[in-house]
């Protein structure tokens, strides 16, 4: 169960040599808040509007899915690595900040995605915006 | 593709939709994964539904057995029924006169996939995720569920490593019902905690 917190987002709860985002953990109980650590702050009404997942979201998570498998480093010289995790996937989507809100689900998972491979030098940046500017 | 100029814009301009085309087929290019093998993780992934989930559940209501060896270790309980849940810890949380059960995420989305499917888009909105932990009742009310005050709510947030499911209550009036027909009345929504399986008409 997810305690309740009366505070704000981030109001005041800044501990000192702390970065603006962080992670949860023992000794951070009292660090601000980051954009997706939700749980017991106010909103809205719940919509019950459901969309099909698209096709390129489901391709996402199969490539993302497929890549966690250690096994499959080899391909991209990195033997016995995973190439994704999903710890890291969440983390990359965390550290978007007010983007957090404005990306859908799907559309921070592609941009978990690519950061990961670029972070590891499976993909570079140019080549990705070259291969997407060619795509309609 | 650090940032587009706007986020908005640029969903609307499919960037994203082309990011995912653009790393697909990077990938494919350097033989680090198949085409084929996207297809075939894409067609595993579209037959895990809720149906397993209800198949489980089906089962724990005709067999005491099952279900107390449900209760005790759900991931051994579930791989009895030839599910893969991989190495997840499952906790099986049972709904009684007394207590209701509801489960979500507040930090992403964690889900039992593998006897659910994919998630709803309400349980990865904020809106769910921020408010079912402090007004379950109002929640579950936003459902179509009004729960009786008697009733506690327990709210059970997952994490990456540990998923739950819930196990409703077999609803009256289903004595000698098939686990076929059993099957048939556990809804999604039901294993999630925002719904109660359907009894027959009347009851």
């Amino acid at each position: 169960m997810t305690p309740a917190d009366d505070s704000p987002p981030g109001a005041g709860l800044a501990v000192a040599g702390t970065q603006a985002v962080t992670t949860a953990g023992a000794d951070t109980a009292r660090a601000p808040r980051g954009p997706h650590d939700v749980g017991g702050l106010p909103a809205g009404p719940v919509s019950l509007e459901e969309h099909a997942i698209t096709e390129w979201e489901t391709r996402c998570w199969a490539i993302a899915t497929l890549l966690r498998d250690p096994a499959r480093g080899a391909r991209a010289g990195r033997p016995g690595q995973a190439l994704t995790g999903l710890d890291e996937s969440r983390r990359h989507g965390e550290e978007l900040g007010d983007r957090y809100r404005v990306l859908s689900y799907g559309e921070r998972a592609v941009h978990a995605l690519a950061r990961m491979l670029v972070r590891r030098g499976v993909l570079d940046e140019a080549e990705i915006t070259r291969t997407l500017d060619a795509i309609r | 593709m650090n940032h587009p100029v706007a986020d908005a814009a640029a969903t609307e301009n499919g960037y994203y939709r082309r990011l995912q085309a653009a790393v697909e087929e990077l990938l494919i290019l350097k033989g680090i994964v198949g085409r084929d093998e996207i297809d075939r993780e894409v067609a595993a992934m579209e037959e895990r539904s809720y149906r397993r989930g209800a198949a489980v559940v089906a089962h724990a209501w005709v067999d005491p057995a099952y279900r107390e060896r449900l209760l005790a270790d759900g991931a051994a309980a579930v791989r009895e029924l030839g599910i893969e849940i991989g190495a997840l810890h499952l906790i099986v949380v049972e709904n009684t006169p007394a207590i209701h059960n509801v489960i979500v995420c507040t930090l992403c989305s964690c889900y039992p996939r593998a006897l659910l499917g994919m998630p709803p888009d309400w349980y990865k909105n904020i809106e769910y995720r921020s408010r079912v932990v402090r007004e379950p009742r109002a929640v579950l009310r936003e459902f179509g569920l009004t729960l009786p005050e008697p009733v506690s709510v327990r709210v059970h947030d997952s994490t990456a490593d540990m998923r739950y499911l819930v196990l409703p209550m077999r609803p009256a009036g289903t004595e000698g019902w098939s686990e076929a027909q059993l099957l048939d009345i556990v809804s999604r929504d039901a294993l999630v905690g925002v719904a109660l399986p359907r009894g027959p008409e009347g009851s």
